[in-house]
This record gives structure tokens, sequence and C-alpha cells, in this order.
């Protein structure tokens, strides 16, 4: 266990509570979404052939195929079983930026403003490369 | 063959690669990348995309448990996340920019690098070198850890604060250009570089993967790169296969299948060199 005191390891601590919690309800919804998927719960928007061909022909043709457009194009899709895939990764993708939410407090109230500082620029490195999509292209 | 059997066949890859991983003692994400790009007949894009999300995944489940038991180090990673983090991202842009061919020449001649580093590489338990390092006081890197197989308290201090930083973001760029979890550079850097004891080291770096992955996965899913049909059944492969390696990890000796590994990864990377020229 963390052997130092409490309140020097908060931050630390926390950060292991809300990942824990993020991590596993986002493996959760990896599975849940799979078996969606392979029985067939939801209809697909690709049928297999297609998808075998989008496997080997890569990112391009996949956008053309499916219509989603890059970056969130794939949320008006979410009702198909193939792109419902999306949302737990898009989960998982998040759960480090919560969690630095959630510490970023912790680093202010210990009026540790060099590390609450980093804390909140790799905060805006994420959304940046969340959000900068527009200027990202598969080739 | 249905369209189920390459994904059903990519799963059992991925989980004995998982296991491989564990008992080898590498991340599973340098190890799935070569192999798969180089046997099976998914777009490139797409196995880094996977490779990402493998690392990502691997690191998301085991970060707690290190956290929690002081054997990865918040403070001490918060600094080098946020430059390994940026240039993943530039990494990400760079690599899906280039010809998918060239990428995987660089990518296979990065591999084979690779293997001769675990060959050559010899990590100390406790570095105890002398001497201040003036970013690493003002950040106060430093920490204790309980030793488990001695019970004793191990103190440790961060040294060589700013070259590290500056490794790290080449790590960060290779990470995210061939979408590997880079565990094989971080571990060095930790412990040879920057002092680090090995087990805090290793636990730093698997928590490392968790911030740089996130930011290169973005760039991969912004760019269509991420093909969830065949990345959920690799990733649920690979994580019930490190399960099953850490279970077996009691039983083995730790690093006995090290060499082993080492040879898949130079011929995986052998592969994908040549797959790269056309061959």
């Amino acid at each position: 266990m963390i052997t130092e005191g409490s309140n020097e390891k908060e931050e630390q601590k926390r950060y292991a509570r809300v990942l824990d919690l993020s991590a596993k309800t986002g493996f959760l919804g990896v599975v849940l979404s799979y078996m969606i998927y392979l029985f067939r719960i939801l209809p697909e928007k690709i049928s297999s052939d297609e998808m075998q061909k989008i496997w080997s022909f890569g990112p391009e043709y996949y956008i053309t195929v499916s219509g989603a457009g890059r970056e969130s194009g794939w949320l008006g899709l979410v009702a198909y079983s193939d792109f419902l895939l999306f949302v737990p990764i898009i989960f998982l993708s998040s759960v480090t930026t919560w969690c630095y939410l959630s510490i970023l407090p912790v680093f202010l109230k210990k009026r540790e403003f060099l590390f609450a500082g980093i804390c909140f620029a790799e905060i805006l490195v994420f959304v940046f490369a969340a959000f900068g999509g527009s200027g990202f292209s598969a080739h | 063959m249905p369209w189920w059997g390459l994904p059903l066949l990519l799963f059992f890859v991925a989980f004995f690669l998982g296991m491989l991983a564990v008992l080898g003692g590498v991340g599973g994400g340098v190890l799935f990348v070569p192999i798969v790009s180089g046997f099976f007949p998914f777009h490139f894009d797409f196995v880094r995309g996977g490779g990402l999300l493998i690392a990502l995944s691997g690191a998301l489940a085991a970060s707690p448990r290190l956290l929690s038991a002081g054997l990865a180090d918040l403070r001490l990673a918060l600094p080098l996340c946020l430059i390994a983090s940026l240039f993943s991202i530039a990494g990400a842009v760079i690599g899906l920019a280039l010809p998918t061919n060239l990428v995987q020449v660089l990518l296979g001649g990065t591999i084979i690098v690779v293997s001769f580093i675990m060959v050559k590489t010899k990590y100390s338990a406790n570095r105890n070198r002398r001497g201040e390092d003036l970013l690493g006081n003002i950040l106060k890197l430093s920490g204790i850890y309980r030793e488990e197989s001695t019970k004793e308290q191990i103190s440790w201090k961060a040294q060589n604060t700013v070259p590290g930083l500056v490794t790290f973001s080449f790590v960060g760029l290779i990470a995210g250009m061939f979408g590997l979890g880079a565990g094989w550079a971080n571990v060095p850097v930790l412990n040879i570089m920057m002092g680090i004891p090995i087990k805090v080291a290793v636990g730093t770096s698997k928590f490392i993967i968790s911030v740089t992955d996130t930011s290169a996965v973005w760039v991969y899913l912004n760019s269509g790169a991420i093909f969830p049909v065949i990345v959920t059944p690799a990733v649920v492969g690979m994580m019930l296969g490190t399960r099953i390696g850490v279970n077996m990890l009691k039983k083995i000796r730790p690093g006995s299948l090290r060499y082993f590994v080492i040879v898949i990864l130079f011929f995986a990377g052998l592969r994908t060199l040549v797959k790269g020229f056309g061959i």
C-alpha cells in the first residue's frame, strides 16, 4: 500500500479509485456491445461481405462505405450494432481525462500550483487530441 | 471462411500474446502490431489503432492496483506523461500521413532494434545515485515503496529529470507513430537514466502508457483508423490472456520466457520490414 502520509498521496489514491471504477465500466461496455453485435440484437450498418473488404482497404474506404465521415460522424449511426461498438471505445479513451479532472482540485486545494498546471495542461492536450480532428486525416 | 473467422482467430492470437507478454516481461502492443500486421490481412492503420487500444486497455486495467500499491508514482509520471502525450499526437499524425509501406519498414526496423535493446539492457533493482537533480527536487520526484520479497521500505529519488523528459518526447513520438505502448522504452529510461527502482519503473511505465496512448488513440479515432469489429475481440483476448499470464507468473520464474519472446519479436520485426518492402 502507499506508505507515505495519507495527505501526501491523496491525489494518487483518488486517481486510482476513479480509474478503477471507470475502467471496469468501460470493459463491461466493450463486452456487452460486442455481444449485441455478434448476436445481431441490433441491425448492422455494414454487411459482413463489405466488412471484409473494409478491414483490408483501410480507413478511407471505411469512411466512404459507412457514410460516417470523420471525427464524431459515427454518433449518428449508434443505432446500428457495428457503430454502437464505438461507444465503449470512446468511453475508455476518455477515462484518463476524467481521472485528471478528479485530481486537479486536490492539487489546487493543496496549493501545489505547479502540478495543478501540469494537470491542466494535460487535460488541454486530451481536448486537443479529441477535438482537433479536423487537422488529422488518414492517407 | 465465415466473416467471424478472422476476428475469432485474432481473439485467440491476442489471448496467446497477452499470456506471452506477461511471462516475457513485455507489453502487449509491441508484440501485437508487428505480428498481426505481418500475418493478418488487416490494413496497417487498423492494426496500429488496435495496438494502441490494446496497450491502453492493459494499462487502464493494471494502473489502479499499481497506484494503490505505490508501484506506480503519479507525481513522477505527470510531467513525463505531458511531454510524451504531446509527442504521441505528433507521432500519430505523422504515422498516418506517411505512406503505409514506409511506416512498415520503419516499424520493422524499430522492432528489430527493440529486440536487441531487450537483450542488452540490464536493469537494476535499486539504483542509489548520487548528485542533485534540480528539477527533480523542485517537483519533489521521490517516494517510498514496500518491497514485498524482503519486507523493507525502499526510498528512491529521481535523477536526470531533464534528460528523462527529452527522451520521453521521442518515446511518445514512436508510440503514436507505430501504435505501441512503448513500455520497452519507458522502463530503461526510468530505471537506467532516472535511477528509479525497477519495480516502480515498471509500474510507472504501465501508468504512463495509459496517458500517452489516450492522446494518440484520439488521432486514430478521428481519422477512421479504429475498426471496432476487429479491435474489440483483440482487446478482450489480450485482457483475458494477460490475466491468465499473471496467474501463471506466480508459478513460473519471472522472465523465463524472455528470450523466447525476444526471438519472436525479432522475427515479427523482420516480417514487418520485409512486408514493407513489398516482398
